[in-house]
């Protein structure tokens, strides 16, 4: 403390004598001007000694004034010289520092290194944090916009889309200066060119208020624009772009959209994204706005709903209003039992579930970075060693503690910023790389190196070399001079602090390490479960490809039939061995469900009514995915569109409404419009449908040419060698039955179940580079301690070995000195990783945060790579030839 | 006092030009400076005399006075000026000026109309 305080005590001390001379010397300087005056005055003119003073002084003017320009130059002289022998002597001092980074090429490369990988690691990583967490999202007072869901609370849905009768209801609530439905789908293009399959969004024109955005041309939607007669258009500003080349002509003209004529009257600008938080049936791309629909007539729950929070009104008062106005209507009808109403801000629906993974990342990769400084403070611990003398020498010769810890730190300055300026580098490399590994994050498109994410680099460049310079530097300040000087001698007492510091180190780092290592184990185990567990689906060799046919060229009966045409064309393709189609295939994202009750039984109370989820599906759908039939029968074709309903049910539902009982020919009904009741005809094995580590949810699946409700099919094709090459073949089976169709989202089954797991593989991928890079510092940490603690002690060895110590005792002298030191960090490691594994929660799937497998297993790893680096210095130790060293040293 | 009142008053930014032209001639002390320009010109130019020291701390200052302490004729203490090399760019700079600026007034006051 002291120590650290007194130099700038000594500078305040210096400037205020400095000062005072200053000042003295100005009123030394004037008042023999006015004595000298006085003289001349009194001896020319003869004036009497106080006459000549007082004239004098006249003549002299205001002294205070003429005494306080003096002292402002002047000190403004000695701020600037002071200034510049300070800029001197650290320019000075850089030199020597830049000279002695390129004397040791080795030394400096290895450090730059190490600091560059962890600084770009870092800031890649950041710059995620940046564009994704911290950037509030593009719109006009973005804390204000809410997304209102119902809660379907028998089902845990927390999110569940909104019916337009509810919607209507929540319109009064007084906590929402505005509300907005909008529901993303899909449609077909046609006219001018290929036809093409394009997103669409209906919304009401509330939502481009709400989000704050303006017409690029043309205008958007009139608050009356709403509802299937405003046949109105407006285009996202890269379809605009795409599609029609940017012309500005494309206003007031006509596009087709499912054979239905819509005039563009708008183009929104090219900044403008905003992406439903909820798909279905949709391309992924918000290409064409329309006005929504919301009839309170219409059935069903489909829309998605955005609100700005009147002024002053917080979400949880906005939640309690519609909870209220849900109780209300929870009596009128049946459906409405056990909803509730759930106000999400958009950032948190938005960022929310990337969010705690990405701060997990960031910790983890904070770890990396203080693993890494550890490691560099180690090296120069070392070499400070190495420099004892030079420093020494300086010392001896008159220059301050502080100057010397000063040239130092300026020497972890010039490492840490170059390292830094390297991993920025790195980090322009590491972030291309992120993006391009599709990491299922929102938000990529604002993730980049931008100003904020530049000075977080050089921040934590610059705190890093403090921090792995500081230690040295202070040592080195307190050299011992006499026992440096000497050479040779007494110098191992100094150097006892110094390897007790530099174990200190690796103990932080074997514990730091270890933190990472289990991470990683629990990522990878949990990894391994889910695509054990699996989906309940075979997804090898299994295409797919979305169809929809448009209500103004099919007829119910008639979609039917093309359905089953194109199936049985597109089966009969060389190469494929079976073929189906189901309406909302799973890992898609998209999803259908409603109440379902047994005719048979009391009908439940209101709200624990079950609910699943419906699939009409082509009756090979199950073969060709594989998907087991546990008893009964699947649809074939007695289940005609005259025939009495069916329906295949899961295992699940089985469970649920028939327990302890068989299903097969009990009957089920169904309130769709008109109640349908079907004959259960079969069960079939469970689905996780949203993907792998999801709940698995009761399922109806119905024949496609009973359950007409759906005007579009995903078609799965398993093909015998790779499914990608029947793509052509599909579409040229489609375009045969019909030009204008075109089919979209083709991919394979791999390809959405790859896609169910990316964050999870992201986040695995990522940790583990984090823990392998951590392992490896620290390894290089634990040999590089013990490798000086073997050459400081090699008299002594030298000595033991001549003593008649056998070479195997040496060997495992060593060797148990580095089991020390690895036992400590691993202790210390495992309290790090119980209290940090806790962190990953919602990353993990089927094992425990504290899993003792995965514990055990990374700290044997840890333990058993640290004694094969302590064994290298171990064998040089065992190896010290007792003559030379006695000899020499 | 009327006497005062016929001196001539030193046009704003002469005096660093006439301390210049006085250190020109040998290293001097503030009063040493005022004298030389009082007995030159016959007592005629008037400056407070002050302000000749905020003038010689600035010129100190900008490199083109050097000062020292040293004894005057009477054996007391007094800081002697010396001009530097720079002192003598920047004199005959300002030198060059004034003959310059004198040239052209006196080219309008001795004019004729045209």
């Amino acid at each position: 403390m002291s120590e650290r305080w007194a130099p700038r005590t000594q500078l305040r001390l210096r400037d205020f004598l400095f000062r005072r001379d200053v000042d003295q010397a100005i009123d030394e300087e004037l008042r023999f001007h006015v004595e000298m005056r006085a003289d001349q005055l009194a001896l020319d003119a003869g004036l009497p000694p106080e006459a000549a003073k007082a004239e004098a002084l006249r003549r002299f003017g205001d002294p205070v004034d003429y005494r306080r320009r003096c002292r402002d130059t002047e000190r403004r002289r000695m701020r600037r010289g002071r200034m510049k022998s300070r800029i001197e002597s650290i320019v000075q001092d850089l030199r020597f520092a830049f000279r002695g980074t390129l004397r040791q090429p080795g030394f400096t490369a290895v450090v730059v290194g190490t600091l560059a990988l962890a600084v770009g690691a870092i800031t890649a990583i950041f710059s995620v944090v940046s564009g994704v967490v911290l950037k509030p999202l593009p719109y006009e007072g973005p804390d204000g916009i809410m997304m209102v869901w119902e809660e379907n609370v028998s089902r845990g849905n927390r999110t569940n889309v909104a019916s337009p009768a509810n919607y209507h209801a929540w319109l009064e609530a007084e906590s929402f200066s505005k509300l907005a439905a909008f529901v993303p789908f899909s449609s077909t293009l046609t006219g001018d060119g290929e036809p093409e399959r394009v997103g669409v969004v209906r919304t009401s024109p509330e939502l481009f208020s709400i989000l704050g955005v303006r017409a690029y041309a043309g205008r958007l939607f009139a608050p009356d624009e709403l509802g299937e007669d405003a046949r109105v258009a407006i285009l996202d500003h890269g379809f605009w772009l795409r599609r029609f080349g940017g012309d500005p002509a494309v206003l007031g003209r006509s596009i087709s959209l499912n054979g239905n004529l819509f005039e563009v009257v708008g183009v929104l600008p090219a900044r403008f994204d905003f992406e439903p938080p909820m798909a279905f049936n949709s391309t992924g791309t918000e290409d064409v706005w329309l006005p929504v629909v919301t009839d309170p007539m219409w059935r069903g729950r489909y829309l998605q709903v955005l609100g700005r929070l009147a002024p002053g009104v917080t979400r949880e008062q906005a939640d309690a209003e519609l909870d209220v106005i849900a109780e209300r209507y929870e009596g009128e009808a049946d459906s409405n039992a056990g909803y509730r109403v759930n106000v999400v801000p958009l950032y948190e629906q938005v960022v929310g579930e990337s969010r705690s993974m990405i701060l997990v990342l960031f910790g983890a990769v904070g770890i990396v970075l203080l693993i890494a400084a550890a490691n560099v403070a180690n090296l120069l611990l070392a070499r400070a060693t190495r420099r004892e003398r030079e420093l020494a020498v300086r010392v001896a010769i008159g220059a301050r503690g502080a100057r010397v810890v000063r040239l130092l730190l300026i020497e972890s300055l010039l490492l840490g910023v170059t390292g830094g300026a390297l991993g920025v580098v790195i980090a322009l490399g590491a972030v291309r790389f992120l993006l391009a590994l599709g990491p299922d994050i929102p938000r990529l498109g604002e993730v980049g190196v931008d100003g904020v994410v530049l000075a977080f680099a050089v921040s934590v460049s610059v705190v890093t070399a403090l921090l792995f310079g500081t230690l040295p530097a202070l040592r080195a300040a307190r050299p011992d001079l006499g026992s440096a000087l000497k050479e040779g001698g007494a110098r191992a007492g100094s150097r006892r602090g110094v390897v007790r510091a530099r174990h200190a180190l690796v103990v932080a780092e074997v514990a730091m390490s270890l933190t990472l290592l289990t991470g990683a184990g629990l990522l990878l185990r949990s990894f391994q479960k889910l695509l054990g567990e699996g989906v309940g689906l075979e997804t090898e060799q299994v295409l797919t490809a979305d169809v929809q046919l448009s209500g103004n060229d099919y007829s119910d009966s008639e979609r039917a039939i093309f359905f089953e045409e194109l199936v049985e064309r597109v089966a009969s393709l060389p190469g494929v061995t079976a073929g189906g189609g189901i309406t909302a295939l799973p890992l898609s994202g998209m999803g259908i469900g409603t109440s379902f009750f047994d005719p048979d039984q009391p009908l439940p109370e209101a709200g624990s009514i079950p609910v699943a989820d419906i699939r009409p599906v082509h009756r090979d759908y199950h073969v060709t995915m594989g998907v087991p039939l546990l008893s009964g029968r699947t649809f074939d074709a007695r289940d005609r569109a005259d025939a009495p309903m069916s329906v295949v049910i899961s295992a699940a539902t089985a469970e649920e409404v028939f327990p302890d009982m068989d299903p097969i020919g009990r009957r089920l009904a169904m309130p769709w419009g008109d109640t349908l009741v079907a004959e259960v005809i079969g069960v079939v094995a469970d689905v996780r449908h949203e993907g792998p580590g999801t709940d698995v949810r009761s399922k109806l699946y119905w024949d496609h040419r009973q359950f007409r409700e759906f005007s579009f099919m995903t078609l799965v094709v398993r093909t015998a060698g790779n499914p990608t090459t029947l793509v052509p073949g599909i579409r040229r089976e489609v375009q045969a039955m019909d030009p204008n169709l075109p089919i979209y989202n083709v991919r394979t089954m791999q390809a959405y179940l790859a896609d169910s797991v990316a964050r999870n593989r992201f986040a695995l991928l990522a940790f583990a580079a984090f823990a392998v890079v951590a392992l490896v510092l620290s390894v290089v940490g634990v040999y590089g301690v013990l490798s000086y603690a073997v050459s400081l002690r090699t008299r002594e060895i030298g000595i033991r070995v001549a003593l008649g110590a056998g070479r195997e005792a040496i060997g495992s002298m060593v060797l148990r000195q580095g089991a020390v030191v690895a036992v400590i960090g691993l202790l210390a490691g495992l309290a790090g990783a119980v209290a940090l594994t806790r962190v990953l929660g919602g990353l993990l799937y089927g094992v425990s945060p504290t899993d003792p497998l995965t514990f055990g297993l990374m700290t044997a790893l840890l333990f058993g790579t640290a004694l094969a680096a302590s064994w290298i210095p171990a064998r040089r130790a065992a190896r010290t030839d007792p003559a030379s060293v006695l000899r020499g040293e | 006092m009327p006497a005062q009142l016929e001196k001539v008053p030193v046009l704003q930014g002469t005096l660093d030009m006439l301390i210049l032209k006085t250190l020109a001639w040998g290293p001097k002390h503030g009063f040493g400076i005022l004298r030389h320009i009082e007995q030159v010109t016959g007592e005629e130019l008037h400056v407070e005399e002050g302000a000749l020291y905020p003038a010689l701390h600035r010129m100190h200052r900008k490199g083109w006075l050097e000062a020292e302490w040293g004894v005057s004729e009477n054996n007391r203490r007094a800081r002697y000026y010396r001009l530097s090399t720079e002192g003598e760019r920047a004199l005959r700079e300002q030198v060059k000026d004034w003959g310059r600026m004198v040239r052209v007034i006196s080219l309008v006051l001795e004019g004729v109309p045209a």
